[in-house]
């Protein structure tokens, strides 16, 4: 069995992929993936950790981020759309009416 | 103080007593899922010509022909379960613990009375975890939450756009099917809030928070005909998206360390890490983490940028609910993680996070209230204010965390830790009265256009005096005038965070010593950032009396505005509430301490 | 009578109504101004309601009710003196775990004691009468149109400021509702403001009496500093008051006596009263009978306690000397500047300030007994201390009732004075033209014409001049005569008891001359002849105030005379009413005491006869041919023509001489002010105003400009970019960990 400290490592490396990733593409759905890899990092992390303490909570824990997340992509997909509807662009740095 | 708590398994005996304010919630939103959708709708058996009759669906509001339906469902859920939450303070409120599993030979006993704690060791079996507790500080915050969305609620009931339940028209049915979805997304704002100040499982915690979350991004992007609606609940989303997700990463490194999100056993684990032997590097980053998902909540800079857009993109009462329940809901929190996870029970002395929130709470109110110095829309405006009043709060937090103020340990006495914790309370409470009431004046400026410039206020007091007065009286609040309620909440916040920081030299002055300010703790120095914060503050919450008062209207903005009662009547319980606990605030004052005070119990049972 | 045998005066439930006499008014303010807003010109508003008239008279009305009934029960039973009701909030109790924060508490209560009911009832009953008559005033005058709300409201207000001040507990409330009686008063004054002179004369008050204030409050600090509290229940606290020095308690006092000459217009703080006269008329006798003077006339009758404390027995007689001697300047001062002049409510303005002079010398005569006699011990000074301050209280009262009906009379004249004007020279419209209605050159023979005035002004006068058997004679007779008899103990008293004893002569003077420039003798122009009778709402007060004023003896007989703040002190059960005025007369015309006995009869002679009397020679005369004039003033007329006739007196040289000129130009301290306040202060405003402009403002701009970029500069990083903010975020969480590991 792989021990879980390289589960961890690798939600690491995902979670900082998705951190950078979040505050350098510019496009939102893209963005929005990068979220999803910071969520699903946790939820490796929550699965790794749950093997590591044999505690059956941690699996539990993961399945609800997983339904965080979709959710999550459920509402920010729609925003995107009324985005677009608007805006006609979902490029972040295009979309500054509000500032200051 | 009682300490009994009782232990509740979901749906026992007790259940719906303890429940009661979340229920109504529930029924509220089952209500709201039905009463709207009841029409003429049929089933035919297949192969014959009989219809069954099932009621969901067909023509909507075709039975209850009023399409502002769900918004009075909405208020009187929300109404429902804030008199619910009143009424269980009533004559010493009862504890409970809803605990996920109970062993048999507990049953019986749960059914034929309470099990006491003693010394913390209670009948459950190792599986069971404890997940949401009722007591007197969730109950004050359920207070508050369900307080400031029924004035939103209230104050919403005009805002939206209906038409006749006859009206088949495309346009007709979008609008009045927008109706339901709006207030469906309140209720389910209030639920999400209600389980944020009731768990005890920091997990539990995260999902009332997400769920609350993400009901707020969907009511800030509602006005989705308009650039800024769209923009505002974008960007609010997105930062907040990746605030929580970095919370989210760091709950899951506290499992990883620790082996459970429960607050009494991470507790624990923190107290033993912080012990010389300990190894606090894993623990402490995943602090930092989970307190950036509930700094965005509380918009603590810098995590406070997607605010102001969101104010300003969102409608004038959701930006309300934004600036009070939902700072509120970021303030349980702070609370939960920093002063009973990580409370400075866990080491002699200060806490482990004392600079680190220090430093933020400074850098928050003064970057908020420079920020709001020079913002010409009133929303923005009032955005910063609210970014200045978390820094208010983050430096109470602080000062709590100054010294070790469990009471097992004698030595310093909590006293003034309860107050600063009354104190941040209080604020809490009276910001519901007065930052809501404000943005609700600016809700009703916005039926007839758009507010984003400070001359959108100008000759208000000439075309409506009783909302001037109203936003006159909101502002002085907010600045802290004395009569006002915002008043008694920066005394009781600066006095406490004085008496936190004289702390154990308090037997050196009685003895007569000489001692310097220097011999104080230094979180009197946030005391002191308080007192110069609001004093720049004043000039801009003045700046908008001024406009309201000294300035011709505008060229088209001229005469009394839109009628709409609902939100007036909101408007005028927000002003009797700001001045009421100005005046009269004994009352609420005890009513907080023994929230804190409960705080500080459950602080003592872990 | 003492016959209710009722020992506490609280147990009926009235006690917790009293606040309600402060309430009403202050809660019709809102009412008046708000409905006056909105139904300005409706028909129902001007003519029903008397444009917020009538709700200020259902608010009066209800606070005199319930005035009445709570000083009824107190009169019932004299034993209960302090607090009736109180009501603390602010109550912080949550610090009191904590050793080093002081608790704060902060409360309204109700105090009653002798003081507070006599002016209580003073306060609400001419509060309300002036009311009524401001309805007939007001009304009327059609340069007041929709605005008279606003006069309404002020009036409640005013009302209430002075009653808040009778009824509250500590010297806290004290200056609260004070101050709010100097708001009103500067708003009432200026209430004309498109005039000039009323504008200035609203700010000349306002500035005067701040003046006054601000020692006050100095005086307040003081006593706060001495006694750690304001409330009359801890200051009048004997014990508390053994426990200070003399020489602060007596410096505090001092200070806030300085406070209440300028409220009640005492040398060298009275330049404001005499042109407060710039109000409408029932401002003036709010002003003059019913409040703001009372002010500071209470607030040194609330001083009794001090004196009276025997630890304090000898040490505060400086203070009642100064109390004493600034009331006899006052006195002789007002009396001969009132000689000269020619307006009518110029005249009752000095004499106002001339008979409050006699209170604070009768004020300062009582304390001084007070000080200085065993009276707690022996029963003779008892009654000595206890006649002295109940005759300068009493002269309030009877002033008060007499000056609120001269007002009020006098107002009736100049009202139709200005009617006959108006109907005679229909071009002329508001009060900016030549013609001064006020003015008594331009009044005469009025006694046929307005009979029920006539006699009001006849009965008041002679009220306040100290005609025997009539109002003020009992009080003043007793200010006399304790004044010389203080001056036989202590000789610094003869000034003031010199003073007070010329003054009633003067008194006799100005009043008489008064009353016969205007009612006796030929109307002196044209529009004088045309006057007509007035309406009812201005009579019905004048009508209840003669009554009051001729009834005087009665509430001598009942002990009113005797009157003191003292809980000991049983007023009506000593004797009954016949036995009572026996008891007065004998007291007042056979005196035992041979001094005291001359005394009477010269204080007598001056005022009711050598004063009248040669006012008579001067001024006056017979009716114009076919007027006839109502019995009861055909003596006053006869005598007149008489006196007019035989001893005429030709005063043309001493009314050109130095001393009248300067008579006539207040005694050039009017003129000294302004040149002070010219020279001295516009030029030190001049200098800091530069001052302020080019450092104060040109820092603060500097400070604005500076604010705004910084904020301009933050805001800036709200680029409106959501991936800046995530990086913010980011940032922000790099941070944070650092810091708490780091520190970790």
């Amino acid at each position: 069995m792989i021990d879980p400290a390289w589960v961890s490592g690798l939600s690491a490396i995902l979670f900082i992929i998705g951190l950078i990733g979040v505050f350098t593409r510019k496009n939102a759905i893209i963005v929005l993936m990068c979220i999803e890899l910071m969520l699903n990092a946790a939820n490796m992390q929550f699965a790794a950790a749950a093997v590591h303490h044999g505690d059956a909570t941690g699996w539990v824990y993961a399945l609800f981020a997983i339904a965080i997340a979709a959710s999550e992509v459920a509402i920010g997909l729609a925003i995107f759309l009324a985005v677009y509807g608007k805006h006609e662009t979902i490029t972040l740095d295009d979309i500054n009416v509000l500032s200051n | 103080m009682s300490e009994a708590i009782t232990y509740v398994q979901p749906f026992d005996a007790n259940f719906t007593t303890a429940f009661c304010p979340e229920l109504v919630l529930v029924a509220g939103l089952f209500a709201m899922m039905i009463i709207p959708n009841l029409g003429k709708a049929t089933f035919r058996i297949p192969g014959t010509q009989i219809r069954l009759p099932y009621f969901l669906g067909g023509e909507r509001y075709s039975v209850f022909s009023n399409p502002r339906l769900p918004s009075w469902i909405a208020v009187i859920t929300m109404i429902i379960a804030f008199v619910e939450v009143l009424m269980s303070f009533d004559g010493g409120l009862q504890r409970y613990m809803i605990v996920s599993e109970l062993l048999p030979t507990t049953i019986n006993e749960v059914n034929s009375g309470d099990v006491l704690v003693n010394g913390g060791s209670h009948i459950l079996p190792g599986s069971s975890k404890e997940l949401l507790l009722i007591n007197g500080f969730s109950r004050l915050f359920e207070m508050i939450f369900f307080g400031a969305l029924s004035l939103a609620a209230i104050a919403s009931m005009n805002r939206l756009q209906s038409f006749d339940a006859s009206d088949r028209s495309t346009n007709a049915l979008y609008n009045n099917r927008r109706q339901a979805d709006f207030y469906i997304l309140l209720l389910t704002c209030g639920m999400g809030m209600a389980i944020v100040a009731l768990a005890q499982d920091m997990f539990v915690l995260f999902l009332g928070l997400e769920l609350a979350s993400f009901s707020s991004y969907v009511l800030v992007a509602f006005h989705k005909e308009s650039k800024e609606g769209t923009e505002g609940g974008m960007k609010y989303f997105i930062v907040g998206s990746v605030a929580s997700g970095v919370g989210l990463y760091g709950l899951s490194m506290l499992y990883l360390w620790a082996g459970s999100l429960q607050l009494g056993e991470l507790s624990v684990a923190f107290a033993e890490a912080m012990s010389p032997q300990g190894s606090p590097a894993l623990p402490l980053i995943a602090l930092g983490f989970v307190l950036v998902g509930f700094g965005f909540k509380v918009s603590a800079a810098p995590f406070h940028f997607a605010a102001p857009d969101a104010y300003a993109g969102a409608s004038s009462p959701i930006a309300g609910i934004l600036a009070t329940a939902s700072k509120a809901m970021g303030i349980v929190g702070l609370t939960r993680m920093l002063l009973i996870v990580a409370s400075p029970e866990s080491s002699d002395g200060s806490a482990i996070w004392l600079v680190a929130l220090g430093i933020l709470s400074v850098v928050t109110m003064t970057w908020g209230n420079i920020a709001a110095l020079g913002s010409d829309n009133p929303k923005r405006m009032l955005a910063y204010s609210s970014v200045a009043h978390a820094g208010y709060m983050l430096a109470g937090l602080t000062a709590i965390g100054a010294w070790n103020w469990d009471p097992r340990l004698a030595g310093h006495g909590g006293d003034a830790a309860i107050m600063v914790m009354t104190a941040i309370l209080f604020h809490l409470v009276v910001l519901v009265c007065f930052k809501l009431g404000a943005f609700l004046v600016l809700s009703v400026l916005e039926s007839e256009g758009e507010v984003s410039k400070m001359s959108n206020l100008r000759g208000l007091a000439k075309r409506e005096p009783l909302l001037a007065v109203s936003m006159f009286i909101f502002m002085i609040s907010l600045a802290g005038v004395p009569p006002m309620s915002g008043f008694m909440s920066k005394l009781l916040m600066i006095m406490g965070i004085v008496k936190v920081a004289i702390g154990d030299m308090g037997d050196a002055i009685s003895n007569g010593d000489l001692l310097s300010i220097g011999d104080a703790h230094w979180v009197w120095w946030l005391a002191l950032m308080m007192v110069l914060n609001s004093a720049i503050s004043m000039f801009y919450y003045l700046r908008v009396v001024v406009t309201m008062y000294f300035h011709e209207p505008e060229g088209t903005r001229q005469g009394p505005l839109p009628h709409g009662w609902q939100v007036r009547t909101a408007i005028f319980a927000c002003v009797v509430a700001s001045v009421f606990f100005g005046i009269n605030a004994d009352g609420l004052i005890n009513l907080c301490e023994m929230a804190a005070n409960s705080l500080n119990y459950s602080w003592a049972s872990q | 009578m003492s016959g209710s045998s009722s020992s506490q005066i609280v147990d009926s439930s009235m006690a917790e109504y009293a606040p309600l006499i402060i309430l009403l008014p202050i809660l019709a303010m809102p009412v008046i101004l708000f409905l006056g807003k909105i139904f300005n010109t409706n028909p129902t508003w001007k003519n029903t309601l008397k444009e917020g008239g009538i709700i200020a008279l259902a608010a009066m009305g209800a606070s005199l009710f319930i005035s009445l009934v709570i000083i009824k029960d107190y009169i019932g039973s004299f034993s209960n003196n302090g607090d009736i009701f109180s009501l603390t909030w602010l109550n912080t109790s949550i610090w009191e775990g904590g050793s080093s924060i002081t608790s704060i508490s902060f409360g309204f209560g109700i105090y009653i004691d002798h003081i507070t009911v006599m002016l209580l009832f003073v306060a609400a009953f001419l509060c309300f009468l002036i009311n009524i008559f401001a309805i007939g005033y007001m009304n009327t005058d059609p340069i007041n149109d929709n605005r008279n709300h606003r006069f309404y409201a002020e009036f409640v207000l005013f009302c209430a400021g002075m009653l808040g001040m009778v009824l509250s507990d500590s010297f806290l409330w004290l200056f609260i509702f004070w101050e709010i009686m100097g708001l009103c008063s500067y708003l009432l004054i200026g209430f004309y403001y498109e005039r000039p002179s009323a504008a200035s004369a609203a700010k000349k008050a306002f500035m005067t009496t701040r003046i006054g204030d601000v020692f006050l409050m100095i005086g307040l600090v003081m006593l706060w500093d001495l006694f750690g509290s304001l409330d009359y229940a801890v200051v009048f606290d004997t014990a508390n008051i053994a426990a200070v020095s003399p020489g602060s308690l007596q410096l505090a006092l001092g200070m806030m006596f300085i406070g209440a000459v300028g409220k009640s217009a005492q040398f060298p703080l009275h330049v404001w009263l005499p042109d407060a006269m710039e109000g409408p008329t029932p401002v003036s006798a709010l002003i003059h009978a019913a409040t703001m003077v009372n002010a500071g006339l209470y607030l040194v009758a609330r001083m009794f306690p001090f004196f009276g404390a025997e630890s304090m027995s000898g040490e505060l007689v400086d203070l009642a000397f100064i109390i004493a001697s600034i009331g006899g300047i006052t006195a002789v001062m007002a009396a001969g500047i009132a000689f000269v002049q020619d307006d009518l409510k110029k005249v009752l303005a000095y004499s106002t300030m001339s008979q409050l002079a006699y209170i604070f010398t009768g004020l300062g005569v009582a304390l001084w007994l007070a000080n200085t006699l065993d009276w707690h011990h022996d029963p003779a000074s008892h009654t000595i201390v206890v006649v002295a301050f109940g005759a300068a209280l009493f002269h309030l009262f009877n002033h008060a009732m007499a000056k609120g009906m001269l007002f009020m009379a006098s107002g009736s004249v100049i009202h139709e004075i200005h009617h006959a004007h108006h109907h005679l020279h229909p071009d002329d419209h508001g009060h900016d033209d030549d013609f001064d209605a006020q003015s008594m050159e331009n009044m005469g023979g009025l006694a046929s014409k307005m009979p029920l005035t006539a006699t009001a002004m006849l009965v008041g006068s002679a009220s306040i001049m100290g005609l025997p058997l009539i109002g003020g004679f009992w009080s003043k007779e007793g200010i006399i005569a304790n004044a010389w008899r203080v001056a036989l103990e202590d000789p610094r008293f003869f000034f003031p008891a010199a003073c007070v004893l010329v003054g009633a002569g003067m008194t006799g003077f100005y009043m008489s001359r008064m009353w016969l420039k205007t009612f006796a003798g030929k109307p002196s122009n044209e529009v004088a002849a045309h006057v007509g009778p007035t309406n009812t709402w201005i009579k019905t007060p004048l009508f209840i105030l003669t009554f009051v004023t001729l009834s005087s003896i009665l509430l001598a007989g009942m002990g009113f005379a005797h009157w003191a703040p003292d809980s000991e002190y049983s007023l009506l059960s000593d004797h009954g009413l016949i036995d009572g005025i026996m008891y007065e007369l004998g007291h007042a015309f056979a005196n035992h005491d041979t001094f005291f006995f001359i005394l009477t009869y010269v204080a007598i002679a001056l005022g009711a006869i050598l004063g009248p009397f040669m006012a008579m020679s001067l001024f006056g005369g017979k009716l114009e041919d076919g007027e006839e004039c109502k019995p009861w003033f055909r003596p006053v007329i006869k005598l007149n023509n008489w006196v007019y006739d035989k001893y005429h007196w030709d005063n043309s040289g001493i009314a050109t001489s130095g001393l009248a000129v300067a008579l006539q130009n207040r005694l050039y301290i009017d003129k000294y002010y302004d040149l002070a306040m010219v020279k001295i202060v516009a030029g030190f405003s001049n200098k800091v105003a530069e001052v302020d402009t080019k450092i104060i403002d040109g820092t603060i701009k500097q400070i604005e400009d500076k604010s705004q970029k910084i904020s301009t500069t933050v805001r800036s990083l709200t680029t409106g970019s959501a991936r800046d903010y995530i990086l913010w975020v980011a940032i922000g969480t790099l941070l944070i960990s650092f810091f708490i590991w780091g520190v970790a």
